[in-house]
């Protein structure tokens, strides 16, 4: 399978799966049940995408993947998972230019390999907020 | 002093979640419309003070709200449309329309309410 090694999801892969959630509840003005509400949504969000995604493959729909692209970008930079949303990015920019279906098929195993440990990392932030 | 309403028009339930509270920190009455029907349905029998639209939205885009607003129900009230980074031709086009002001995602809260305040300050 062809891999973009040049990719910003490429290169920021051996990151930690570490995430700070300070910024995010300052937005929420300190309100730790907005904000594990805003997780929720976030993480409901991150479960649809997978699915459609998956189903958009399966069909070559490029349309359809762009656009889920484009609707879970606003909240994967909200939540600051920055890998994720350069890995959704490049997969919006697959589907607009090149349209390699093995190149999203890639990109798309790596979202879920890298959302797996962003979904274990914001339930230990949220965690550490609660016990401070 | 009564509270000024505002028409929040956002289909990301995420974004809309988060602007909806701090709005209504901010003071203000805010009404969610999460597509351009409940939009429409909304501005039939209601007149905000302001309106924040994203400009791709279900049904009716931001870009149709501001043409409606302007054109059909033939109001100035300030429209303020949220828009993704690298956008610049939807901008564009969103003033000629007769947006007053735009905001880029990811949307800082504090920076919209600012953004607002500023909007029916001039009026």
């Amino acid at each position: 399978m062809k891999k973009n090694r040049n990719s910003d999801a490429m290169s920021r892969l051996g990151e930690n799966s570490t995430l700070d959630l300070t910024t995010v509840l300052e937005d929420c003005l300190g309100d730790l049940d907005l904000l594990e509400e805003l997780i929720r949504l976030f993480k409901q969000n991150a479960v649809e995408f997978i699915g459609a995604s998956k189903l958009c493959i399966k069909n070559a729909d490029f349309m359809q993947l762009k656009q889920a692209a484009h609707k879970i970008k606003c909240g994967l930079g909200m939540m600051h998972t920055y890998r994720l949303y350069d890995i959704v990015f490049e997969i919006q920019e697959q589907c607009e230019t090149e349209q390699n279906l093995d190149q999203i098929k890639y990109l798309n195993a790596l979202f879920i390999a890298d959302y797996i440990a962003v979904e274990k990392a914001l339930d230990a932030a949220i965690k550490e907020l609660y016990n401070n | 002093m009564e509270r000024k309403s505002l028409l929040l028009a956002e289909d990301d339930d995420l974004l809309a979640s988060l602007l909806e509270y701090r709005l209504k920190k901010g003071g203000y009455e805010v009404k969610l419309c999460k597509d351009g029907k409940e939009v429409k349905d909304y501005l039939a029998s209601h007149l905000p003070d302001i309106i924040v639209s994203d400009i791709m939205m279900p049904y009716f885009s931001g870009m149709e709200l501001i043409d409606f607003v302007r054109n059909k129900i033939n109001s100035l009230i300030p429209i303020i449309i949220i828009s993704s980074a690298g956008n610049e031709e939807n901008i564009l086009n969103a003033f000629e329309l007769g947006a007053n002001d735009f905001i880029s995602k990811p949307v800082s809260p504090a920076e919209l309410l600012v953004r607002v305040s500023r909007e029916l300050n001039k009026r």
